[in-house]
This record gives C-alpha cells, structure tokens and sequence, in this order.
C-alpha cells in the first residue's frame, strides 16, 4: 500500500545541512500496523511528513496505493494526528471537530452527531466540546486530536506521538481506537517512543537511527521474530515455580517473587508451562506471551 | 478490553468513497494561467485606449511627493494645473510637453507635478487640490505655477501662448529660482 | 473552500482581541470617512485581519493538519483570502453604520444640525474602501506563503517606505524616482474608484493596472504556497 524508495531528505542552508532522511527504503502492507522506533532526531518525523506528502524527498520515490502521497484520494481516507497539536484557540471543541468533518468531505447535516460520536469515542466529554480549545488541558488536546483524526472513519492512519501527554485512559483509549481501526482494516503508521503501546499494536516495527533504517522486525504472526513469556504466580512462589517447570524441561527464570520468564518466548511454550505449574499445583494468575521491544531496541543500542 | 462499550461502533466506510477527487493537493489549476493572461491583455488595452489622454515626454511625479524632492534635488516645483474637459490644457499637453526640447528642459531643472481639477466632474476636490489652487490663486486653466521646494511662488503663467512663449517661461523661472 | 472562510471569520470573530481593534479602527476611520478616497485608517483593519494569516497556521502545526484533508492548497489560499475580503466588508458595514448613525444621534441630543454626507457618497467610499483592501490583502497575503510570523505586514510596510524614499530621492537622481514611481504605479496603483463607479475610468489604465497587480500577486502566492514544503523541527 505505501511504497518507500531509497528517499533521502537533506535539510538545512548552505553551511549546516543535515541529512534528516538517507536512503530509506520500507513497504507497508495494506491492513499492517507499522511502528516507527528510534532516537529522537533520527528521521522519524521527517520520514511521516514525507509519507504526508508535506516533505518532498530529494531522491526516491513515496507511493501510496500507486498514488502521490498527497493526492486528493488518499487524503480522503487519511487520519493524520501530528506530534504538535496546533489549534485555533478560540474554536470550541465541536466547531473544530464539525470543521474537519466537513473538510474530509461529510456529509454537513450529519456533522453534530458525527463529531459527537467522535468525541465519545476519543474519551472526551460533551460538556467539553462547548468550551473552547484554549480551556483545554494537555490531556484534552490530545483527545480532540484522536477524535479529529478518527472522526471520518480513515482507512490509512499517521499517528506521531499519540499518547505523548496523556494520562493513562488516554494512552487505553487511543490503543483501543487503533486496534478497533486495524480490525476495520485500516493501515497504520505509529510513532512512537512507548514501546510498550508499540508492542501492543504494531504488527511490524522498523528502526529509524540518523535517518537510516536499520533494522525491521515483525511482531506478530509467523515472521515474529522474539517473544517473551511471562508468568505469574503468587507471590513468593516464583522459585518454585522455575524448579517445577525445569523438573520438566523448561527452561526459566525468576524476575520477581511472582514473575517467572520462560527462557523461550514462543506460545505453543507457554502452554506447556502453565499446564506443568498446574500439575505441580502452583496457581498461574496470568500467562502472556509479548512482543519484546524493549529488548530489541536496547540489543541494538548496544552495538 | 474496550473502554467504550456500549457506544455506536465506527464502522462505516471512509467518508467521502463515493465522489473521489483525483490529483495532487498541491496541483495548479491551468485555468489560473487563462486568468493571468486576461488580466496582462486588459492592462495592455487599457494602456492602448487611455494614452490618448496625458501622456507626455514629461516625468510628472505625484503631487505630495513634489516638495521632498524638490528639497532633496534642490530644484524648483513646476505645478500644472489642468482639467480633463480644457481644450487648451489638451494642446498644452501635445505641443508643449510632448516637445523634446520643453520636456527635456522640465524634466532636468524642475520637479513637474500635475494637479487635475475635479470639480466640474465631482462638484469639489480633494482639500490638497483645493489648498494648492487656493494658495497660488488658480482661477483658469491650463495654469503652470514655479514654486520653490517651501512653497513660494516664483513665476506664474496661464493658457496657451504657444511653444516660444512657453520655452522663455520656463527657463526666466528657473532663472529666478537659481539663488 | 466554504469552510476555510469560515473557519477564518470563526478565527477572527471570535478572538476578543481582534474584535476590539476593529471597533477601535471604526471609530477612528468614521472621522476621516467619507473624504479619503482609499479609506485611510480603514486600510489598518485590512493589516489587523490578514497579518500573518498562513505562518501562524503554518509554525502552529493547524496547516499539516488541514493539509491532510482532501483540500487542495489553492483552497485553503483562496479561503482565506476571501475569509479576509469578507471580514473587511463586515468591517465596513458596522464602519457605515456607525458614520450615518452617531452623528445623527449626537444631532439629536445636542440639537447641532451638522452637515450629514448622503448615503449614495458613503457607499461609494465603502465601496473605494474595500476595493482598495483587495490589492492590500492580496499583497500581505503573497507575503505570509513565504515570510514567517508578522514578516508579511513588515514586508508590506518596507515596499510603501522604499516607494516614498525613491520619490524623495527623485529630485538628485529621478531615474530613481521614476523607478520608485513605475512600481509604485504597477504593484500598488491608486485606482480613482469614484471616477470608476460613475463609469468613466472604468477601461481607465489606472484600473487595467489594479487588476493585473491583484492577478500577479493571487497567482504569485499560489504558486508559492503550492509548492512550499512543511516540517517541524522535533523528531
């Protein structure tokens, strides 16, 4: 769906110019959530307003579904929440919503209910949407941010820094709206400096470092490349619970009196663990099986 | 675990997949060209149908401007003070400033500045008209006044006596203006 | 492009301080009203409505999130430029009103017939006011796709500033006053609109000029901002 082509960005005037961008080259499938990783300053941002069409690469090629990336049609079905929230501060929260509802083209008779609907769904009060934005906390902007982006039912989602700001609901509801567009099919691209969110949504994470793209790893489906696994057993128990799952055969370690992590990370793993904890009559309170970003990013720090 | 059960799932289609609207945000219409192109032919026709009025070899340069140039060029202010409807002011126009030589003279030793009555058109003028006739007692037309960059009157000359007379006007009031 | 305009008289209407310089500028021009020909002080209202009307959008991040709309960039430009004719013609009217009815009032209560100018003569100012706004905002508007902040309305003032040096310079060097004047006369004409509404400069050089610099400036500033390209700094 969006084809990237060895694009490079340089910035800057005659004497400072900096390669934002440097032959960066990625693909993302339609219906792929993808996450972009990386310090700050390495491209990430200049890489999504390229992908927006707002950057023009000064090599390579963007494509999106065989089209320029700001053409008219991919606008249409585009959700785009930037890093910088910029508002009229004088606009009420509904008269914004309403605005960029009829922008993306809907249907104006439908613009109160829909900007309703948007704002419930991006966690933010009916009262609010009569105040005007400048009485807005950190936290509220970037509600009508998710609802403006969300609000026209996009197919094709920009997301920098979504949760950046937010207090926890905010950081659920804005994964929740992303997994709830992913189920409607929709392509995502997340950016992102919280892995774990990142972990949760993104099937595919690509690191960004001084503009170059060094590194893609897939966190789901057959092509996952690291899991972990963890269990959690009541407290105290966890050094019991490595001796019974080593008395059969897995591999494990203690991370806390109550987690235990599976040397292995794969799932078919974890269910034999679980069932040997139960036969060993050790309660299991949670077994889950994640993507380990953390892990990832800090190995690739490393080098 | 969805925090927002129970309310209207989004689940219909992007907004506008009907009536898609192809090309590039950042594309041009060609139509603005057609609308350049209208307005440069309407400037040359209005060019081409208002020169038969008032053009001349002679630099005029607008009014309230007169006096900081004169200052600044230590030159003496030429007033023309002319109508649209005066027949002899339009001869004025074609026989004396359109001469090379009476331009070339004006143009190097005065500052030249026309001052167009309106009141047959209008019923009155602008007050800088008015003030600019009242002070140098203007009372006819063509009336050409030399005045020095303070506003002094130096010379003084009415209607059309012909290219000679109008040649030694000039060059005594220059003359005057000299010390 | 509807909604950009409206957007726009939301932007402005809406924010106490702009509304109060408004007034402010009313009540001012409604002295000099209706004997300047270019409106005068009216012509601030044109500067307080269209300063730096697309760099704000721009540094404050509104744009990219417009952009990413199905909107071509002509129609936010035109949007908002027609936001600003229309913002200005509002101007004028509560400017109208307050000149035919506060002396009329004060007429009544200190019982002082003054001379009350006919309407006919008011509108016709109106009307010179805002046509005269027109070349203003296009220009401030050609400014702002390219200059950041109040840039455009430093620009605009720089432009009247060198137009009156060239004509003071006129005197010792005229081939700088004649300069001065040609630019003058082509990118900000003063178009006699009195003589234009009774028809007679109508197809005057004065208006051919006035059309052509408004054209220029309109298509100038949408080729810019056509292709302008956005970032911010973060990353």
């Amino acid at each position: 769906m969006i084809v990237v082509e060895a694009v490079s960005k340089t910035y800057g005037r005659f004497g400072r110019k900096t390669r934002a961008l440097d032959g960066v080259s990625l693909e993302v499938r339609r219906g792929e959530t993808l996450g972009l990783i990386g310090p700050n300053g390495a491209g990430k941002t200049t890489l999504l307003s390229c992908l927006l069409g707002f950057l023009r690469p000064e090599s390579g090629s963007i494509t999106v579904d065989g089209r320029a990336p700001d053409d008219l049609s991919v606008r249409a079905r585009t959700g785009y929440l930037p890093e910088r929230l910029g508002f009229d501060r004088d606009s009420t929260g509904a008269a914004f919503l309403a605005h960029h509802w009829r922008l993306s083209g809907g249907d104006p008779d439908r613009a109160k209910e829909e900007t309703r609907a948007a704002a419930e769904r991006a966690g933010l009060a009916p009262e609010a949407l009569r105040k005007k934005l400048r009485t807005y906390s950190r936290g509220m902007l970037q509600r009508a941010g998710v609802a403006q982006a969300m609000i026209a039912n996009p197919d094709l989602l920009f997301l920098d820094e979504p949760a950046s700001g937010t207090d926890p609901l905010g950081v659920a509801i804005v994964r929740d709206r992303i997994l709830e567009a992913k189920g409607r099919g929709a392509t995502i691209v997340l950016n992102s400096h919280q892995l774990a969110e990142v972990e949760k949504v993104c099937d595919r994470v690509v690191f960004i470092d001084r503009g170059r793209l060094t590194r893609t790893e897939a966190l789901r489906g057959e092509a996952a490349t690291r899991r972990k696994a963890t269990i959690r057993v009541p407290a105290g128990r966890a050094a019991a619970a490595v001796a019974a799952l080593s008395a059969s055969g897995i591999e494990a370690a203690a991370s806390s009196d109550s987690d235990v992590r599976l040397a292995s990370g794969e799932e078919e793993g974890l269910s034999r663990a679980v069932k040997a904890l139960v036969l060993a009559d050790i309660p299991v309170f949670q077994a889950r099986s994640d993507a380990d970003l953390e892990g990832l990013f800090l190995e690739k720090d490393d080098k | 675990m969805d925090r927002t059960e129970g309310l209207p799932a989004a689940t219909h289609a992007p907004v506008s997949a009907g009536e898609t609207r192809k090309g590039s945000q950042s594309k041009v219409s060609p139509i603005l060209l057609w609308i350049l192109l209208a307005a440069v032919l309407l400037r040359i026709v209005t060019a081409v149908t208002d020169s038969g009025k008032g053009k001349t070899l002679v630099s005029w340069i607008a009014a309230d401007m007169a006096a900081t140039a004169a200052r600044a060029g230590s030159r003496p202010i030429l007033y023309d003070f002319t109508a649209a409807w005066c027949a002899p002011c339009h001869i004025l126009d074609r026989e004396g400033w359109n001469d090379r030589e009476i331009a070339a003279l004006v143009n190097e030793r005065f500052v030249a500045a026309r001052i167009v009555d309106r009141q047959k058109e209008e019923g009155k003028n602008t007050p800088a008209i008015a003030e600019l006739q009242r002070r140098y007692g203007v009372e006819g037309f063509p009336t050409l006044v030399v005045a020095s960059a303070d506003g002094r009157e130096i010379g003084k000359f009415t209607g059309w006596r012909g290219r000679e007379a109008l040649a030694m006007f000039l060059r005594e009031s220059r003359a005057k203006a000299e010390p | 492009m509807r909604e950009m305009v409206r957007r726009f008289l939301r932007q402005k209407f809406g924010n106490l301080g702009v509304v109060l310089a408004l007034v402010a500028i009313a009540l001012l021009a409604m002295i000099f009203f209706p004997s300047q020909e270019s409106g005068g002080p009216a012509g601030l209202a044109v500067l307080v409505l269209a300063a730096g009307s697309i760099s704000k959008d721009a540094s404050s991040g509104a744009l990219q999130m417009i952009l990413a709309r199905p909107i071509r960039r002509s129609e936010y430009l035109f949007g908002r430029y027609l936001g600003i004719l229309s913002a200005y013609a509002v101007f004028l009217l509560f400017t109208l009103l307050l000149v035919v009815t506060l002396p009329r009032l004060f007429s009544l209560l200190f019982d002082q017939p003054g001379p009350h100018p006919p309407l006919t003569s008011l509108l016709r100012a109106a009307g010179a006011a805002w046509l005269s706004g027109t070349l203003v905002a296009a220009t401030l508007l050609f400014f702002s796709t390219f200059l950041p902040g109040f840039g455009d309305v430093l620009a605009f003032i720089l432009v009247q500033f060198s137009f009156g040096i060239g004509g003071a310079l006129g005197g010792r060097f005229p081939a700088v006053a004649k300069a001065a004047t040609i630019a003058r006369e082509n990118l900000m004409p003063d178009v006699a609109w009195s003589q234009v509404f009774r028809g007679e400069g109508l197809l005057g050089e004065a208006t051919g000029r006035f059309v052509l610099a408004l054209t220029v400036f309109l298509i100038a500033a949408t080729l810019v901002f056509s292709r302008r390209e956005f970032s911010y700094g973060q990353d």
